[in-house]
């Protein structure tokens, strides 16, 4: 009777104590923090895809978690690794995010000094521009060219301001095809004037 | 006494409706099923319509299957707490499930937005550089003012914005962006043809009166200044025996109405006068009779009808003359040859040689089409 007893206690205390294995809370935390911090440096817009797989493994680590919640006896060491290892990925991103940006921003400023420099040149090449025919209108409508461009130049600042660099970056590639195209066409023209 | 048989008695039975529990709960631990396949296949599947960009070409749905697998894990947690002999996945895999299904429809959805947007996006860009080509070909040499070539260069900015969103697979951007372009351009290429279309009204009147200046050059020498082509030529035994490059004021397009509208009257007109030296400040030049009775009729009428101002004036001294070649048109609606072009007409009018303004001598269509 009294072994019936022990048995019975040791069984009791195990099922009591069953499910008091801990989530790793601070590591869930750790790495839920590390990828907000990723989502405010705009990993997910710059690095779409690297944030969307590690929003991915985040889930998936969330699920083994509960997973192993659901077991009597949880293992939380792979999920403990999994974490750590989103949490350092994360942060990685953060900087490759900020390197990207960078990248996007010198890319704009290359582009800017690069229409810049360009329209410099065209304006010296429509004071230079043809007598004749094929001049007139052309002057006119080139000059029309030339104030869009730099419209369209004035508007990079404020998106670059704004953190709108995909934005910065659209349109100074537009601009300085827009300006090369003008570039060209002048250089025909005074080409052909030449000769 | 009593008491002490009953207490082993109710232990007994305590603890023999444990053992039932415990068999129970044992069961239950070995036979119900965590939802990790579901919830895994739901994850994976939403993964994937994000790689294929439904948030971007799919977003309610996707939001959707994101907010229903979330519903999934928080019912999970919720199902853990409870002591495991009581859990019920059921709502957990139904819930994980339909997130399931939502984000393989949301993948299929995205893909075929992307497709829609990938042939909408071919139309309208190829639409967009025929119409781009046209507007470089046909109309960039015209005086279309300021406002229109404003409208059509930040049309054009605006289009090769669109083309590097696209090449960036950046759909809904580079449409919103071609849709703006193409608003501007459809602007400029309206105005535009209103302009050509107003301006070639008068076509019947040049075509008769070029027909008028070659017989009449059979006799006589003539003078025949063609605006779309900017040319100023000399007519002699019914034939061209000089043409050279003219200037106009700018406003070409279009009849001179009144005196400081910097058009070049179109008509048939006549020299009264050759000046050189000193009584002109443009080398050489050849003074017209406009305005002409036509001119008056026409000023007139339209002063009556209130359609210019009762103060305007209906100008005058129209030359030919010297101080051209500067490659725009900028007179204040005279014709204007370079200097040694000057010295030539010169010597091969003069005063009462008729002069033939004209607007040109090919039909719209004839003149888009030579463009083209």
């Amino acid at each position: 009777m009294k072994k019936f007893f022990v048995f019975f206690a040791v069984i009791t205390a195990t099922l009591a104590f069953s499910s008091c294995a801990k989530a790793p809370q601070a590591e869930i935390d750790a790495a839920n923090a590390s990828m907000e911090q990723a989502k405010a440096a705009q990993a997910d817009v710059y690095l779409e895809a690297e944030f969307m797989a590690l929003q991915d493994s985040m889930n998936a680590v969330t699920a083994d978690i509960e997973a192993q919640n659901s077991k009597m006896f949880g293992n939380y060491d792979s999920a403990k690794e999994k974490l750590a290892a989103i949490t350092a990925q994360s942060s990685e991103l953060v900087g490759k995010t900020e390197v990207k940006k960078e990248e996007v921003k010198e890319e704009v400023a290359m582009a800017q000094a690069t229409v810049a420099a360009m329209m410099e040149e065209n304006q010296k090449m429509v004071e230079m521009a043809p007598k004749g025919k094929e001049g007139k209108e052309a002057i006119e409508a080139i000059k029309s060219d030339l104030a869009a461009i730099n419209a369209s130049l004035d508007e990079i600042p404020a998106l670059l301001a704004s953190n709108d660099l995909m934005a910065a970056q659209t349109k100074a590639n537009a601009v300085q095809q827009k300006a090369a195209e003008i570039n060209t066409e002048l250089k025909t023209v005074l080409e052909k004037y030449k000769r | 006494m009593r008491a002490k048989r009953i207490i082993p008695r109710l232990l007994v039975a305590v603890a023999i409706l444990s053992c039932l529990f415990i068999a129970y709960a044992t069961y239950k631990y070995f036979t119900i099923k965590a939802p990790t396949s579901e919830i895994d296949k739901a994850r994976e599947s939403i993964a994937r319509a994000k790689s294929a960009h439904a948030s971007r070409y799919a977003s309610e749905r996707l939001h959707e299957a994101e907010k229903l697998f979330n519903a999934a894990m928080a019912e999970w947690t919720l199902q853990n707490d409870i002591f495991f002999a009581f859990r019920d996945f059921s709502h957990v895999k139904d819930l994980a499930t339909a997130s399931l299904n939502i984000s393989i429809n949301a993948h299929n959805e995205a893909d075929s937005q992307k497709d829609k947007y990938t042939k909408q996006l071919e139309l309208k860009l190829e639409q967009t550089t025929s119409q781009i080509h046209l507007f470089e070909n046909c109309y960039k040499n015209l005086p279309l003012g300021r406002v229109n070539f404003d409208r059509y260069n930040k049309g054009k900015i605006q289009y090769l914005e669109a083309l590097h969103e696209f090449n960036n697979k950046n759909y809904p951007k580079a449409l919103k962006l071609i849709e703006q372009a193409s608003d501007k351009l459809d602007q400029a290429e309206k105005a535009t043809q209103t302009k050509l279309n107003s301006f070639y009204e008068d076509f019947p009147d040049w075509e008769k009166n070029i027909n008028q200046a070659f017989l009449l050059s059979k006799k006589q020498t003539i003078v025949l200044v063609n605006k779309m082509e900017a040319t100023c030529a000399v007519l002699k035994g019914g034939k061209v025996i000089k043409v050279f490059d003219a200037e106009f004021g700018p406003n070409w397009m279009g009849d001179k109405i009144m005196k400081g509208d910097r058009a070049t009257p179109q008509g048939i007109y006549k020299i009264t006068n050759k000046k050189k030296g000193s009584s002109t400040k443009y080398y050489k030049a050849m003074l017209l009779n406009y305005p002409n009775d036509e001119d008056v009729a026409r000023f007139d009428r339209m002063k009556k009808a209130g359609s210019i101002s009762k103060s305007a004036h209906i100008g005058g001294l129209i030359e030919i003359h010297g101080h051209g070649g500067k490659g725009v048109h900028w007179t204040e609606g005279c014709v204007a040859l370079t200097d040694n072009e000057m010295d030539v007409i010169y010597d091969l009018c003069k005063v009462g040689t008729l002069v033939f303004i004209v607007g040109s001598d090919k039909t719209l269509k004839e003149y888009l089409n030579t463009i083209k």
